[in-house]
């Protein structure tokens, strides 16, 4: 993940969101989807990716599924409801922040209040 | 044609993610997908290297601690979920019917314990006694498991530790000092309230939620079936 506290904070909220859209997903396609949609910009390293995951799935917020897949076993994440719920109150938390950040970092100057 | 990881290199991935400390099975799975995934992702950019050399590139990504931070929070994960679980059952003592069971446990522990304070200490002997043959138990039942099956798994480590009741046994010896003080309501309450609560926490930890193993480690991991059913990779 890019070295930034910003998009640290904002982890779980990204893995939510890509759930909700893609139904399920495994821990390595996370991190392919989520640099295929950056374009490469944004990259979620292995170490910060499965313990969001796992911090999310003891939560309550995903259920785990697992399947053969070739001659492996592999563990595919969904969300559950408890978890959809919150995916809303997250994005519309993190929607919030970013006006708040844009407002804070471009101002709008407001004429009737320059003198 | 794609170039895929081989059932055989699948085994190394095994050997590999257990050589760097990652000893339970449920973890080791996830990360070899993971990583079979990633080298089979680096062959279609460059298949000319080896397995050796893409599983180099890989690991490196996790960084110089390698999977010990992956396996800390795991069990910083799994442990809040034991503890979440325990909660859920000690609740169930406080609702209807088992709170009737409670209600009259602590009566007649505060009665007994207004007649003598000091059975205050052989109760909790037999508490402290009950907890260190159980732990001692499970222990050597889960260690039996784990070498007829060769696989460690997290959770089940976890419940057959009894949540690490182990270490919590040096604190009733804290109370032991108000059965010698004046006897009162209050102190005789408060005993009660404490050899009644940590009677009900250790009955969970001991005995409830190790007889429930199966039933939680099936609902924790979906491959644990399959493991069981001898279709290990």
């Amino acid at each position: 993940m890019k070295n930034s506290q910003l998009y640290k904070g904002s982890l779980n909220t990204i893995i939510m969101k890509l759930l909700e859209e893609n139904g399920r997903m495994y821990g390595y396609e996370i991190t392919q989807k989520v640099k295929l949609i950056t374009k490469g910009e944004l990259n979620i390293t292995e170490g910060a990716l499965y313990p969001a995951l796992h911090k999310l799935e003891a939560d309550g917020l995903l259920d785990v599924e697992v399947e053969r897949v070739d001659n492996r076993l592999r563990k595919y994440y969904k969300l559950t409801k408890s978890g959809e719920k919150e995916t809303v109150n997250r994005l519309a938390e993190l929607e919030e922040f970013i006006k708040n950040m844009q407002t804070l970092v471009t101002p709008n100057i407001n004429p009737d209040l320059q003198y | 044609m794609d170039k895929k990881v081989s059932a055989e290199q699948i085994n190394e991935l095994y050997t590999f993610t257990r050589a760097h400390y990652v000893e339970y099975y449920d973890l080791q799975t996830e990360l070899v997908d993971h990583l079979a995934n990633a080298i089979e992702g680096i062959w279609l950019q460059r298949p000319n290297l080896t397995f050796t050399e893409a599983l180099d590139i890989e690991f490196k990504k996790f960084g110089i601690f390698g999977f010990s931070d992956v396996v800390a929070q795991r069990q910083k994960a799994l442990g809040k979920k034991y503890y979440r679980l325990m909660w859920g059952y000690f609740k169930q003592f406080f609702k209807l019917p088992h709170l009737i069971l409670t209600f009259g446990i602590t009566f007649l522990t505060f009665k007994l314990l207004e007649f003598e304070p000091t059975f205050f200490i052989y109760l909790q002997m037999c508490l402290i006694a009950t907890i260190v043959y159980k732990t001692i138990h499970y222990k050597g039942k889960y260690g039996k498991k784990v070498k007829d099956t060769g696989t460690k798994w997290l959770f089940e480590e976890i419940i057959y530790n009894c949540g690490g009741i182990l270490g919590f046994i040096g604190i009733p010896l804290q109370f032991f000092q108000f059965t010698f003080k004046e006897v009162n309501f209050f102190t005789v309450s408060m005993l009660t309230v404490f050899l009644v609560l940590t009677a009900i926490f250790s009955y969970v930890m001991l005995f409830i939620i190790p007889a429930k193993a199966e039933e939680h480690l099936k609902a924790t991991y979906p491959e644990y079936n399959l493991e069981i059913s001898g279709q290990k990779l």
